[in-house]
C-alpha cells in the first residue's frame, strides 16, 4: 500500500456510495411510482406535459455535481503522476510477453521487481519499435500506465509496507497476455541492499567458453532450464519446442533450417543477439548463465548435432566477454546522486 | 381503399424528389470529406512533429507538373457545370458533349499522376522500400501520407468518371432530361467535390517548402 | 376501432402482397426490410452471445481447460467484433427504425428505398465476411484493432477490417437515408414538434452515423494498408505513431456508444407513455437531450485513453468534459420516471422490460461516473470492471430495448401474440442472469482482474464462477424469449387488433399487419403522438 492508493480507495469508495445512493434513490421511485399507479389503483390519469422548474432543477444540479465529481478524481490524479524529484528511477521494459526490470547504477536486469520500503520509485516505461503495445499494472498500488513504442511512460510508487503484490500486463498483446504477469517484492532496505549485491555478483561473473559449451551440470547449478524455457521460450516455440504459434516459430525437434546454425555457439549467439528482421528479438539482458541453460534446454530437444569446434568457441568467447573470466567486466559505477556527494564533500572536509 | 393501394406500389417507386436527392447528396459529400478530412488530420499531427523532414521530401515532387495538373481539373469542374448547364436547357447532345470533355480532362490527369508516381518508383521510392526506409522517420510517413492520398483521390476521380458515363448514358436515352436533373446534378456535385480536394492535396504535398 | 379491421380479415398488407424469398430479397419496402435485419440480426446475435457463453465457461476456473489462450483471444474478438457492429449498432435502427420510422411520420417509405435495400446487402456482406474470418481462424486483435498488434499479428485480419469497413458503409447509408427521410417525408401535421421521440432519437442518431462512421472507415483501411503494403502511417518504426490511432478510433467508437445507447432510449421513450397512458413529461428536455448527447458525446473520445501515455493535461481536459455527457442520461432518467407518476401503469412485458432497463442502465452510467474520475479511473481502466460497466451500459440498453422493442412492436409487426406468461418467465431469467453475470465483474476489477484475459490467477476464482452461471442464467433467458417470439411468429394466436396496447402514435392507428403504403388513404396527424385524454376509461 502506499498513501496515493489508500487516496484513490477513498475516493473509489466515496463514488460508489454515492452512485448507490442516487442508484437507490432511482429504483425507490420507479416502484413506488409502479406501486402507487398501477392500473388496478390507478384507472385514471393526470396529464402533465413539463414543468420548468423541475427541468432546470434536475439538468443544473447533476451538472454542479459533476463539476465536484471531477475535481475529486482530479486530486488524487495530480499526486500520481507527479514523482519526487530524488525517486530510484528503474526502466521498465516489456516484451511479448514478459517484463524486465533494469536497476540503476548497476545496470542489472531481473525479471521480478525488487524494490526498498519507504522509498519513492520511479518506474520508466518503455518497449521496442517492433512490439505491440502493454500496459505496466499494479494494482495493489492502483498504478497503470501502458507501454508504448517509441513514447516513453512512467508511473511512481511509494511503498510504505513490505509484501509481494502482483503485476500484470493491461493492455491487450496477444496469446499470452493473460500469462504476463510478475512479481513486485517490497523489501526493508537492508535486505534490499543485500539482494542487489548478490544480484550484481551473479549477473557479472563469467563463465570459461569451453566449459559454458560442455554439459557439465556443475557449470549452471541453481539454475534451471526448463522453467527458464517455459517462462521466455514456450509462448512461440510451444512447451514441447514444437514451434509455430502466432509467429510461425522454429521448431526445435529438427534441425533443419536454422538461419543462424544449430551449433551450441550459434544458439547461444542466437539467444543472446536475436534475429534480426524477425520476431525473434535479443535475450542478452539476460544473466549469461539463464541464457546458457535457455541454450542447454534448447538444443536438448535434438541432441545429436554439430558440435561447436575449438575455433567456434574462441571467436565466441572473442565476441561476449562474458565468456571470458580473464577479461574483467566493466561493472558499471554506482552514480552517486548530487546532493549525497555534496553531504560527503562536506563530511570529508570535516575530517580533521 | 384497396385500390389505393394496388395504384400506389407503382406510384412509390415513381415518386422524384429532386430536393430529398440534393439532401442526400449533400450528407454523402459530408462523409466524404470527412474521410478525407482524417487524412488530413494525420497529415498535420505528422507535419507538426517531422516539418523539416516533410519540407525535405517536398522538394523532391514537382510543383510544375502538380500545378499543371490542378489547372487540368480546375478546367474539367468547369466543363462539368457546363455539361449541367446545357441539360437544364434541355440541349441534350451538348450537355454530352461536355460531359466527354470532363472525361478527356479526368484522363489527363490520371496519366500524369500515373507518370509521377512511375518516375517515384524508378527512384525506388515505394511503400516499404528499401530505400524510402533508409531515409529518416518523417520522409517515410510524407510518402506514405503522399501515396495514400493522391491513391484514394485518382479512386475518386475514377469512381467520378464512371458517374459522368453513366449519366450520359442516361442522357441519351432520356432517362435524365431537364425535368430529371438529379442524377447529372448529383454527379456534378461529386465532380466538384473531387476537385476540392485536389485543391487542399496540392499545396499540402507540393507547395510546402520555401 | 377493431371493427374495420374486422370487416377485412384477408385484408392485403405488407407479408402477404408479394410471395416467395425472391420477392423478399428485392424487396425495397421498408418493412420487409426491417423484417431481413430481423431475421440476420437475430441471428448474429445468437451466435455473438453463443461465443460470450464459451468465453465465460472456460474462465469458470483458473487454468486453461476448454480451449487454448490463442482460441480464447479469437473468441473474444469475434464476441465484441459480432455483438458492436452487427448487432447494436444495427438493430434497433436497423429493425424498427425500418420498421416504423417512416409509418410514424406518415409516409409511405424512405427517401431512398433501393439505398435502403443496398444498406441491407452490405450488411450481408459484412456479417458474412465476419463469419468466413471465423473459417480463417478468426481474428485475434480484440474490436479496437489496435495498432502495432493489428498489423502484427499473424491471425487473419483481412477480412475482419474489410467486414467492419462494409458494415460502416451499411451504418451510414442507413444514416443518410433516415435524415433525409425526416427532413423530406413527414406527412402533413407532423410537425417537428410532434415527432414521436424514437424519430427524434433516431434522427439524433443519424446525424452521428453520418458524421463519425467515415472516420473510422478511412481508420480501418489504413490499418489494411499498413498491414499488406508496410505504409508506416502507424507503424512506430517508420514513424508512425499508435496513440494517434486510438484518438482517430475513439473519435469515431465513443459517438459509436451513442449509436447504440440513443434508439434505444427513443424506444423507452414511446413504451412508458404507452404503458402508463400519460403523455411524455417534459418533450422537449427528451428531443434536447438527445441531440445534447449526440453533440457532447463527440467531445469525449480521448477518456478510453486515460493510461495510453497521453499529455496528462489532456487527460485532465477529457476527464471534465466527460462528466457533463453524464448530465443529458440524467435528465432523461429523471423525465422518464416523472412520466410514471399519475399514470395508469400496465405491467406489460415490454414495460417490465423497460422498467428494468431504467435500474441497468443506471448502473450502467453511474459506474461511468467511477471511471470517468481520474484517480480511479486510473485503478480500473483495462480491467473487468470496465467489462462489466459497458455491458451494463451497451446490452443493458441496446440489448435489453431491442427485446423490449421486439415485444412492444410484435403484434403489429406480425398480426399475432406471443405467449405473455413466457415472456414474463424469460424476463425473470434474463434479468436475474443479467446481474449475476456482470456485476461480480465490476468486484473483480476493483480487486485487480486485467480485462481480455484468458486466464487469471486463483484468487479472482470466485468472482468469475458466479459470473459465469450467471451466464448460463443469462442464456437460458435470452433462449427462451427468442424462442417464444420465433414460435409465435407462425403458430402465436392471431390478432387484427390495431392497438393492442393503447398506444397514440401513428403505427397504433393503421391495420394489423400494415399494408404495402402504411395505410390506407391519408393517415391521421390530428392527434399527437402522446395525446392522451384526461380521464382514461377503464
Amino acid at each position: 500500500m502506499s498513501e496515493i492508493a489508500r487516496e484513490v480507495d477513498s475516493t473509489l469508495v466515496f463514488l460508489i456510495a454515492f452512485c448507490t445512493v442516487i442508484l437507490v434513490g432511482v429504483a425507490v421511485a420507479m416502484f413506488a411510482m409502479v406501486f402507487k399507479y398501477h392500473r388496478s389503483k390507478s384507472p385514471t390519469t393526470k396529464q402533465i406535459h413539463s414543468h420548468t422548474g423541475l427541468e432546470v432543477a434536475w439538468t443544473v444540479v447533476p451538472f454542479i455535481l459533476c463539476i465536484g465529481l471531477f475535481f475529486v478524481g482530479y486530486e488524487g490524479f495530480k499526486a500520481m503522476r507527479t514523482p519526487p524529484a530524488d525517486a530510484m528511477q528503474i526502466t521498465v521494459t516489456a516484451q511479448r510477453w514478459f517484463w524486465s526490470f533494469t536497476y540503476p547504477d548497476s545496470g542489472i536486469t531481473t525479471g521480478e521487481l525488487t524494490i526498498p520500503v519507504n522509498r519513492s520509485v520511479k518506474l520508466n516505461i518503455r518497449t521496442d519499435d517492433n512490439e505491440v503495445l502493454h500496459s505496466l499494472y499494479i494494482p495493489a498500488f492502483r498504478v497503470k500506465e501502458d507501454a508504448v513504442p517509441g513514447l516513453d511512460t512512467y508511473i511512481w510508487l511509494h511503498p510504505d509496507q513490505t509484501g509481494t503484490f502482483n503485476i500484470f500486463c493491461a493492455e491487450f498483446c496477444g496469446k499470452d497476455h493473460s500469462k504476463m504477469i510478475t512479481t513486485l517484492h517490497v523489501v526493508e532496505q537492508d535486505e534490499y541492499d543485500a539482494w542487489l549485491d548478490k544480484q550484481v555478483a551473479e549477473y557479472y561473473r563469467p563463465v570459461e567458453a569451453t566449459l559454458a559449451m560442455s554439459d557439465d551440470p556443475e557449470v549452471l547449478a541453481g539454475y534451471d532450464g526448463d522453467k527458464l524455457f517455459t517462462k521466455y521460450c514456450a509462448s512461440c516455440h510451444g512447451a514441447g519446442g514444437e514451434g509455430g504459434g502466432p509467429y510461425k516459430a522454429r521448431d526445435f525437434r529438427s534441425i533443419e533450417g536454422w538461419k543462424q546454425g544449430t551449433k551450441k555457439t550459434d544458439v547461444f549467439k542466437t539467444i543472446s543477439t536475436g534475429i534480426p528482421g524477425t520476431e525473434m528479438r535479443s535475450f542478452a539482458h539476460l544473466p549469461v548463465r539463464e541464457r546458457l541453460a535457455l541454450m542447454r534446454k534448447i538444443t536438448s530437444f535434438h541432441p545429436d548435432r554439430q558440435q561447436p569446434t575449438v575455433e567456434d568457441i574462441a571467436v565466441l568467447k572473442a565476441a561476449f566477454p562474458e565468456l571470458d573470466p580473464t577479461r574483467a567486466v566493466q561493472i558499471p559505477k554506482p552514480n552517486m546522486p548530487i546532493d549525497e556527494a555534496m553531504k560527503q564533500v562536506v563530511e570529508e572536509g570535516q575530517v580533521p | 381503399m384497396s385500390d389505393h393501394t394496388a395504384a400506389g406500389t407503382a406510384e412509390a417507386h415513381l415518386h422524384y424528389d429532386p430536393v430529398g436527392n440534393r439532401i442526400g447528396m449533400w450528407l454523402f459529400l459530408l462523409t466524404e470529406l470527412i474521410l478525407f478530412g482524417t487524412l488530413f488530420i494525420i497529415y498535420a499531427v505528422y507535419f507538426h512533429r517531422y516539418t523539416p523532414d516533410y519540407e525535405r521530401a517536398a522538394h523532391e515532387l514537382n510543383r510544375l507538373i502538380g500545378g499543371a495538373n490542378t489547372l487540368v481539373l480546375l478546367t474539367s469542374s468547369l466543363t462539368m457545370a457546363l455539361s449541367i448547364a446545357a441539360l437544364q436547357k434541355d440541349k441534350a447532345a451538348q450537355a454530352i458533349r461536355w460531359g466527354f470533355i470532363t472525361l478527356g480532362f479526368a484522363s489527363i490527369f490520371l496519366v500524369v499522376k500515373g507518370f509521377e508516381w512511375a518516375h517515384k518508383f524508378e527512384l525506388g521510392i515505394y511503400f516499404d522500400s528499401e530505400v524510402l526506409l533508409a531515409r529518416p522517420k518523417g520522409e517515410i510517413v510524407f510518402y506514405g501520407m503522399y501515396f495514400l492520398m493522391t491513391g484514394l483521390h485518382a479512386l475518386h476521380v475514377i469512381i467520378g468518371g464512371s458517374l459522368i458515363v453513366t449519366a450520359m448514358v442516361k442522357i441519351k436515352r432520356g432517362t435524365a432530361t431537364s425535368k430529371r436533373m438529379s442524377f447529372l446534378e448529383n454527379t456534378g456535385l461529386y465532380w466538384h467535390l473531387v476537385d476540392l480536394i485536389w485543391i487542399y492535396l496540392f499545396p499540402l504535398f507540393y507547395l510546402i517548402h520555401r | 376501432m377493431s371493427a374495420a379491421a374486422l370487416a377485412t380479415p384477408a385484408a392485403i398488407n405488407y407479408i402477404n402482397a408479394e410471395k416467395g424469398i425472391l420477392s423478399w430479397l428485392t424487396t425495397t419496402d421498408h418493412k420487409r426490410i426491417g423484417i431481413l435485419y430481423l431475421c440476420s440480426i437475430t441471428f448474429f446475435f445468437l451466435f455473438a452471445a453463443t461465443l460470450g457463453v464459451l468465453m465465460r465457461l472456460e474462465l469458470l476456473s483458473p487454468g486453461m481447460q476448454y480451449m487454448d489462450s490463442e482460441t480464447y483471444n479469437r473468441i473474444l474478438t469475434l464476441h465484441g467484433m459480432t455483438m458492436i457492429f452487427l448487432f447494436i449498432i444495427p438493430a434497433i435502427p436497423g429493425i424498427f427504425g425500418n420498421f416504423f420510422l417512416p409509418i410514424m411520420i406518415g409516409a409511405e417509405d424512405v427517401s431512398f428505398p433501393k439505398l435502403n435495400l443496398a444498406s441491407w446487402y452490405f450488411y450481408m456482406a459484412g456479417g458474412t465476411l465476419a463469419l468466413l474470418s471465423v473459417m480463417t481462424g478468426g481474428p485475434d486483435t480484440g474490436w479496437t484493432f489496435y495498432v502495432p498488434y493489428s498489423f502484427k499479428t499473424g491471425a487473419n485480419v483481412f477480412y475482419p477490417l474489410l467486414a467492419a469497413f462494409i458494415l460502416g458503409w451499411s451504418s451510414i447509408l442507413t444514416g443518410l437515408n433516415f435524415l433525409t427521410t425526416v427532413h423530406r417525408m413527414r406527412a402533413k401535421g407532423v410537425t417537428w414538434g410532434k415527432m414521436p421521440l424514437f424519430v427524434w432519437s433516431l434522427y439524433a442518431t443519424s446525424w452521428v452515423q453520418v458524421i463519425v462512421t467515415p472516420v473510422v472507415g478511412i481508420l480501418l483501411l489504413l490499418v489494411l494498408a499498413e498491414r499488406v503494403l508496410g505504409v508506416g502511417i502507424f507503424d512506430p518504426s517508420k514513424g508512425g505513431d499508435p496513440i494517434l490511432y486510438q484518438h482517430l478510433f475513439w473519435i469515431y467508437s465513443h459517438p459509436a456508444v451513442y449509436i447504440m445507447v440513443l434508439p434505444a432510449m427513443g424506444v423507452v421513450s414511446e413504451i412508458i407513455p404507452t404503458f402508463a397512458r400519460r403523455t411524455i413529461f417534459g418533450y422537449k428536455f427528451i428531443a434536447v437531450s438527445s441531440i445534447a448527447i449526440a453533440a457532447i458525446g463527440s467531445l469525449v473520445w480521448a477518456h478510453h485513453m486515460f493510461t495510453s501515455g497521453m499529455a496528462d493535461e489532456a487527460r485532465i481536459i477529457f476527464s471534465f468534459l466527460t462528466f457533463f455527457v453524464a448530465v443529458p442520461s440524467a435528465v432523461k432518467i429523471f423525465n422518464w420516471l416523472a412520466t410514471l407518476y399519475g399514470g395508469s401503469i400496465a405491467l406489460e412485458p415490454p414495460m417490465v422490460l423497460t422498467l428494468a432497463f431504467i435500474l441497468i442502465f443506471s448502473v450502467g452510467g453511474l459506474t461511468g461516473l467511477i471511471l470517468g474520475a481520474l484517480s480511479t479511473n486510473i485503478h480500473l481502466h483495462d480491467t473487468a470492471f470496465v467489462v462489466g460497466h459497458f455491458h451494463y451500459t451497451m446490452f443493458g440498453s441496446g440489448g435489453i430495448m431491442f427485446l423490449a422493442a421486439s415485444h412492444y412492436w410484435f403484434p403489429k409487426m406480425f398480426g399475432r401474440m406471443y405467449n405473455r406468461n413466457v415472456a414474463y418467465v424469460s424476463i425473470l431469467l434474463f434479468v436475474i442472469g443479467f446481474n449475476v453475470t456482470y456485476m461480480p465483474l465490476m468486484f473483480a476489477g476493483v480487486a485487480g482482474m486485467p480485462r481480455r484475459y484468458a486466464d487469471y490467477l486463483p484468487e479472482f476464482e470466485t468472482y468469475h464462477a458466479i459470473s459465469t452461471t450467471g451466464s448460463w442464467i443469462l442464456y437460458a433467458g435470452i433462449l427462451l424469449m427468442v424462442g417464444n417470439l420465433g414460435y409465435s411468429v407462425f403458430k402465436g394466436k392471431k390478432t387484427d387488433k390495431e392497438n393492442p396496447w393503447g398506444g397514440k402514435t401513428l403505427e397504433w392507428r393503421t391495420p394489423t399487419p400494415p399494408p404495402t403504403l402504411n395505410f390506407d388513404g391519408e393517415p391521421d396527424t390530428s392527434i399527437g403522438p402522446y395525446d392522451y385524454p384526461v380521464e382514461v376509461e377503464r
